[in-house]
């Protein structure tokens, strides 16, 4: 007879508010459901109720952390319904934003993973490092978080030489940083005892589960939206899409700093090749976007995100749809915990729930009902399961 | 795969099943089918080596619904379903494709459309106090 464990909707583990029930005997979790219902918003519907140019503020409040994505993504969708493309100078620009979003989001998450084993120090480390990459974002957009920074038609802001300057000496100091920390987590026994060989997804298993982003590269898969279908000058400035065969926690940590490193040669790759000329093409800001359906993909930091968008040929959308790249990974996570063919331990929990670097906002979307379908508890069921 | 080989194999497979193709632009292809024809087109393209299932769409268009399913990881296929508002009912793809579960749930809760064979048509994200058959992404849904 198992014991169920709620853990969250508000734990220490992770601030977002979900829930993880597990099901355990002794040390061991046999099962495990998945609630995220707890910040849904609306936001799609919402959308059908805003002009084309207000569904771009709110797709960027989808996600704090993943907003460049989100906001290239859909502008991306809209001009192409509109047949207008941004000034190659503005996608540069936009391939620099995205990936300096890219190594904040990853340093964010190597953050938390280290909270979550308990190397307090190294949390500390790297939120400090990861604060030089939002000044950088600060100075080159006018915020740290919620950028604004990509318009229809282009971008918002240009880059001046004393600021391209200061953008390459901080990143040539992170790349030093951030190889010590690649180092650390190929060399340090607490983090490897910690995540090495936990959280295991084989190569098959996300294949078939249609896992995204680091998790299925981690996996062996070598899927990157960016190199299989780019979508801004992708192919212009080279890259290596990092792949692992550990299929552990330990490997998507491992590819998360091989891509911050990979985006910091992209920056300044970008910033060595930016072409001179306009940064956006004028769009007026109520604008009609012709009947028409289209679909937009970028890599986020969390994986592929995927944005559908249909006109009726008004000045707002029909139908926008948006799938986060958590909604996909979310199959995989249950599966690394509920497998029956290895034992896994409460204690390696909130590693195998950070190790896909879960996003809720994004994603609250899905939770998932054991096998044998039995009810899952809500925190009202709780409180009354208390007091009995 | 190129966009053009991909709308010859579906052809010579469903012929006259195909209501309609659409290449709005590079790596991108969308076409329509009865509903009939929803799972044996997938069938097509998982055989195909289509075997990454970005997500489902519904959508209401007032007068019926359509179900999209989005497949592919360079060139991105989107099969379109025709699903009559009286009789919203659609094959399930999880046999087919496994993670398709979640975006079914999600499309079963927001539009009311039933995914036959998905065994876990359930109560997913709406709040828990949310009537029983009010779809909030239906046209007819205006909300507060």
């Amino acid at each position: 007879m198992g014991v169920y464990i709620p853990v969250g909707p508000q734990h220490p583990i992770h601030p977002e508010a979900i829930l993880l029930k597990l099901k355990v005997e002794g040390e061991q979790v046999v099962d495990a459901d998945v609630d995220s219902s707890f910040v849904h918003r609306g936001i799609e519907k919402a959308l059908e109720h805003k002009t084309w140019l207000q569904g771009l503020y709110l797709v960027e409040r989808v996600c704090g952390i993943c907003n460049v994505a989100h906001s290239t993504c859909y502008t991306l969708n809209v001009e192409n319904l509109l047949g207008v493309e941004a000034p190659t100078r503005a996608q540069y620009l936009r391939l620099v934003v995205e990936e300096l979003a890219r190594i904040h989001s990853h340093m964010l998450w190597l953050g938390l993973l280290a909270h979550l084993i308990g190397f307090q120090s190294l949390f500390m480390l790297v939120f400090r490092d990861r604060e030089k990459v939002l000044d950088l974002m600060e100075e080159l957009t006018g915020n740290r978080i919620t950028t604004a920074y990509n318009v229809v038609g282009g971008v918002r802001r240009d880059i001046d030489p004393a600021l391209e300057h200061r953008v390459r000496s901080t990143l040539e100091e992170l790349r030093g940083r951030v190889k010590r920390y690649r180092k650390l987590i190929e060399e340090d026994p607490s983090v490897r005892a910690r995540t090495v060989n936990v959280g295991i997804l084989e190569r098959s298993e996300a294949e078939e589960l249609h896992a995204v982003g680091p998790v299925a590269r981690a996996s062996g898969i070598k899927y990157d939206v960016r190199a299989d279908d780019p979508y801004l000058v992708h192919d212009e400035v080279p890259f290596n899409v990092v792949t692992l065969e550990t299929c552990d926690a330990w490997g998507r940590a491992m590819v998360r700093v091989e891509e911050v490193l990979e985006s910091i040669d992209m920056i300044m790759y970008s910033l060595d090749h930016i072409p001179s000329g306009p940064i956006r093409k004028r769009v007026p800001p109520v604008f009609k976007v012709p009947p028409g359906e289209g679909i937009a993909r970028v890599e986020a930091p969390r994986g592929e995100l995927f944005h559908y968008a249909k006109s009726d040929g008004s000045e707002r959308p029909y139908r926008y749809r948006m799938r986060t790249p958590t909604l996909a990974n979310l199959a995989a996570l249950v599966y690394m915990l509920r497998r029956g063919d290895r034992a896994v331990y409460v204690a390696d929990v909130p590693v195998i729930f950070g190790s896909i670097d879960p996003c809720i906002c994004c994603t609250a979307r899905v939770f998932v009902l054991d096998e044998r379908g039995s009810r899952v508890l809500n925190l009202e069921d709780l409180g009354r399961s208390r007091g009995r | 795969m190129d966009e053009e080989r991909v709308v010859e194999e579906l052809k010579a497979r469903l012929g006259a099943a195909i209501l309609e193709v659409k290449v709005p632009q590079r790596r991108r292809v969308f076409i329509t089918v009865d509903r009939e024809h929803y799972r044996a087109a997938l069938e097509v393209l998982r055989e195909a080596g289509f075997d990454h299932l970005v997500a489902i769409t519904g959508i209401d268009t007032g007068d019926h619904f359509e179900v999209i399913a989005h497949v592919g990881r360079t060139l991105v296929v989107s099969v379109r379903a025709v699903v009559p508002r009286s009789d919203a009912r659609i094959p399930s793809l999880i046999d087919l494709y496994k993670g398709a579960e979640f975006y079914e749930r999600e499309t079963w809760e927001m539009l009311g459309i039933v995914f036959e064979g998905n065994p876990r048509l359930t109560r997913t994200f709406l709040p828990e106090n949310w009537p029983e058959n009010v779809y909030p992404l239906r046209k007819d849904y205006e909300g507060g």
